[in-house]
């Protein structure tokens, strides 16, 4: 018995000891009391408290916490409370912590013995408290990043919708959740297939735009255990100010592009044109312009260029042709030869009709084929034209019309051996404002080169009118000083009859022909002013021609002429007498003059009611070229070298027979003589065309 | 006036080329009144014709602007032939610049219209 007592007692010791041992090891402070005297405690419960545990038994358990708190610790022990409640745990030091308290009342023996643990929140308070400040941060950071964070599950109903870029966008996140994203977005393509992909494992990232806003959404697939697709979860950014910042920067970028692009644009034209008209200023001599016009335009707006102008008599003429290409110069050269056809639809010819430019582009070999009865699009059709264009190359040109003073001065090509398509609006603003500026040149050569013919006919003019006068004016002065001489010294008592008489006559034929020059230049001197005036009346052209026939008598003889006058019947028209007399007689001296030593023929005529008055010689002819200067002033047929006279008397026959509603004209073959026509209405001049004309009453 | 046919040789003998009828019937008359034989030609192959007839002035004068033969070419045919070149050339033009005119076609002297009688008398004299 004593040995099982023993071997019972040895139990009961191991399972106390294995039961203290359990009691100790616990994390948790235990302490059991009776009647709020603590009977035990663990180590725990020491370690905890900072007393040694011979201090804390036989302490009264309310010791061990804030007085606020015993009340409420003696209402659990009380009551036999066992729920778990808090208190603030005070420490031997007097320090704090916050505790938990459990505690269990139990009989024991008949005594009501309660164990009570506590554990010290310290730390899970902390730890929760950290937590809280982490999900605190976090739904501050989601609620104000400028995001949406959204999670669907797998069948599309929405679990979250957060973020401040929801109120951009309008959208209440909260009222999204529990809805399915196929109802939210119905009709929004786009983003059901956002959802559709990402719910079927893709992760991505989209940008699109929503109501006002642009997003750009990162989906990611939410997975299971399994790695089973469980739902998707997005963050979009709203993106819509930075893209408008991009796009606001595009669009400035692009302006500077275009600002920039204009600039230089500006720059090339201001650079070009002050260059051309630099050159063009440089010489006034027409030649010399016309071969700069086309330089100007080379190479900056043209691989090559050609001047085609329009003389004043209205043939073309190809006067420069110049290449960028020096190796081309000589085809360049070859080309100038060719003149563009008038008949041509397109082209030069078609530039030169209408005064208005052409642009012609995408032109390749095939197209400068001569094609049988068609045109190809450049003014001609001749094959050697054409191939020396091919060998120049172009495969598209511009050709713009110079005009000035809204005449067509010529027209001005520029052409492109590369580029299909390289005249556009620019080029043509730009090859119009060049061609503007020959024009000018242009015509200032054209009026300069008058004006230096104008002053070199005046100046041979005035040569010739001294020489005219001069001529008159010694037969006077020898005639004079001849007899004068004779008087004093007493010889003309000797002097042969004849002599004197002739001298005599002389003198008074000079007289009359100084007269008549001085006449003629009046009459030209009025002509100029416009003060032409005519003593209108019932005037006879055949009665005319005979008396000026019969005044041109001693001149026919002298001049070895035989004179014949066919006026058979009465002309009668409206006339001035004195300036149609001007009129036969000024073509009567021409005829003498001219057809020296052959015989002149006057003719008058009527048809109708026009008469026509017909003065014939055979004597040199006017050549074809000069048979529309000869009715200019100061003009002749013939070298001065060869005839005198002022050149005045074809013009002034022209002026007269003008003002009188008539006309001249000539033919003539040189070496055959030459045949005036003149012809005159008998009503006389148009009413109002005499306004100056005193006329009769 | 004179016919070609019978033209003494000598030392009175002018020829007067000018295309005006009534300046050269002048001229020829008041030279013919101081006694000298005068040779008138229209123009300067008329002038040529008289020459290569044996005609032999002592001075021809010549007005330069004329038809058919002018002046300058006259006296390139003169120069051209060595019997005529040696005969003394007189200018005669009523033009600015006569000094020049006469200069380019080497004429001894030259005569600006209106002439002075007294200056054409002592410049024929010269030639004598």
């Amino acid at each position: 018995v004593k040995n099982d007592v023993r071997e019972l007692e040895q139990r009961v010791q191991e399972a106390e000891q294995r039961l203290r041992k359990l009691f100790e090891a616990s994390l948790e402070g235990f302490g059991v009391h009776e009647g709020g005297l603590i009977l035990d405690v663990n180590d725990t419960m020491t370690t905890l408290f900072g007393y040694a545990r011979a201090e804390l038994i036989g302490r009264g358990v309310l010791e061990l916490c804030a007085p606020e708190d015993r009340d409420l610790i003696a209402a659990h022990i009380a009551a036999g409370d066992d729920r778990p409640y808090e208190v603030r745990a005070v420490r031997k030091d007097g320090s704090t912590f916050p505790g938990l308290v459990r505690g269990r009342s139990f009989d024991y023996g008949g005594r009501t013995l309660r164990v009570t643990a506590i554990q010290d929140l310290t730390e899970a308070r902390r730890a929760l408290a950290a937590m809280r400040a982490v999900e605190q941060r976090l739904q501050t950071v989601v609620a104000n990043a400028p995001i949406v964070l959204f999670a669907i599950d797998a069948a599309g109903e929405y679990l979250v919708c957060e973020g401040r870029a929801l109120a951009a966008l309008g959208i209440d996140g909260q009222s999204l959740v529990g809805r399915n994203a196929a109802d939210v977005w119905r009709g929004d393509e786009r983003i059901l297939a956002n959802v559709r992909r990402c719910l079927d494992g893709e992760e991505f990232t989209s940008s699109g735009p929503l109501r006002d806003a642009w997003l750009e959404t990162h989906f990611v697939s939410m997975r299971d255990g399994d790695g089973k697709v469980a739902g998707a979860i997005g963050v979009a950014v709203d993106m819509t100010e930075r893209r408008r910042a991009e796009e606001e920067r595009a669009q400035l970028l692009a302006q500077e592009q275009a600002a920039r692009a204009a600039a230089e644009q500006a720059q090339r034209r201001s650079s070009l044109l002050a260059a051309a008209s630099r050159e063009l200023a440089a010489t006034l001599e027409y030649e010399d312009t016309l071969r700069v016009v086309p330089r100007a335009a080379v190479p900056a707006m043209a691989d090559w260029c050609v001047f085609d102008v329009v003389e004043e008599d209205g043939t073309v003429r190809r006067v420069g042709v110049v290449h960028a290409d020096p190796a081309k110069a000589a085809l360049a050269a070859e080309l100038a030869r060719f003149v563009p056809d008038p008949a041509a639809p397109e082209g030069v010819p078609r530039v030169l009709r209408s005064g208005r430019p052409a642009t012609y582009g995408g032109l390749d070999d095939a197209a400068l084929q001569p094609d049988g009865d068609g045109w190809p699009p450049i003014g001609t059709r001749r094959p050697e034209h054409l191939s020396l264009v091919r060998a120049l190359g172009l495969r598209s040109y511009m050709c713009v019309p110079v005009v000035a003073r809204g005449r067509t001065l010529g027209a001005l090509t520029f052409v492109s051996a590369t580029d299909p398509a390289r005249y556009g609006a620019d080029e043509l603003a730009l090859g119009e404002e060049l061609a503007h500026r020959a024009a000018l040149a242009v015509d200032s050569a054209r009026l300069y080169r008058a004006a230096q013919e104008a002053i070199r006919a005046r100046d041979e003019f005035l040569s010739i009118a001294s020489h005219e006068l001069r001529t008159p004016v010694g037969s006077l002065q020898l005639a004079v000083q001849s007899l004068l001489r004779g008087v004093r010294t007493g010889s003309i008592a000797h002097t042969p009859r004849g002599f004197i008489t002739n001298a005599l006559e002389t003198m008074e034929r000079q007289s009359k022909r100084l007269v008549q020059l001085v006449e003629s230049l009046l009459d030209v001197s009025r002509i100029s002013a416009e003060r032409l005036e005519l003593d209108l009346a019932d005037v006879d052209l055949a009665a005319v021609a005979r008396e000026v026939a019969d005044q041109h008598a001693g001149e026919a003889v002298r001049a070895g002429c035989t004179l014949e006058v066919h006026a058979p019947a009465a002309a009668v028209g409206r006339w001035d007498r004195a300036r149609l007399e001007q009129v036969v007689s000024n073509l009567l001296s021409n005829a003498l003059k001219y057809g020296a030593g052959k015989p002149v023929r006057v003719s008058v005529d009527l048809a109708g009611a026009t008469a026509r008055l017909e003065v014939r010689d055979h004597g040199i002819g006017i050549p074809a070229p000069r048979q529309a200067r000869i009715f200019e002033r100061f003009e002749r047929a013939v070298s001065s070298a060869h005839y005198g006279g002022l050149g005045l008397g074809l013009y002034i026959v022209r002026r007269v027979l003008n003002a009188l509603g008539g006309s001249v004209r000539v033919a003539s073959e040189p070496g055959a003589g030459a045949t005036f026509v003149v012809e005159l209405p008998c009503a006389g001049p148009p009413a109002g065309a005499v306004a100056s004309s005193p006329g009769p009453p | 006036l004179s016919t070609s046919e019978s033209l003494p040789a000598g030392n009175r003998c002018v020829f007067v080329v000018e295309d005006d009828a009534d300046a050269r019937e002048m001229l020829s008359q008041v030279l013919a009144l101081e006694g000298y034989f005068v040779v008138a030609a229209a123009n300067g192959r008329e002038a040529l014709e008289h020459l290569r007839r044996g005609a032999q002035p002592c001075v021809i004068l010549i007005d330069l602007m004329m038809p058919v033969m002018n002046g300058w070419e006259f006296r390139s045919e003169q120069v051209r032939d060595p019997d005529l070149a040696g005969i003394p050339l007189v200018v005669i033009s009523g033009d600015g610049g006569i000094d020049q005119k006469a200069a380019s076609v080497g004429a001894d002297g030259w005569l600006r219209k209106p002439i002075d009688l007294d200056t054409l008398l002592a410049t024929v004299e010269r030639y004598r």
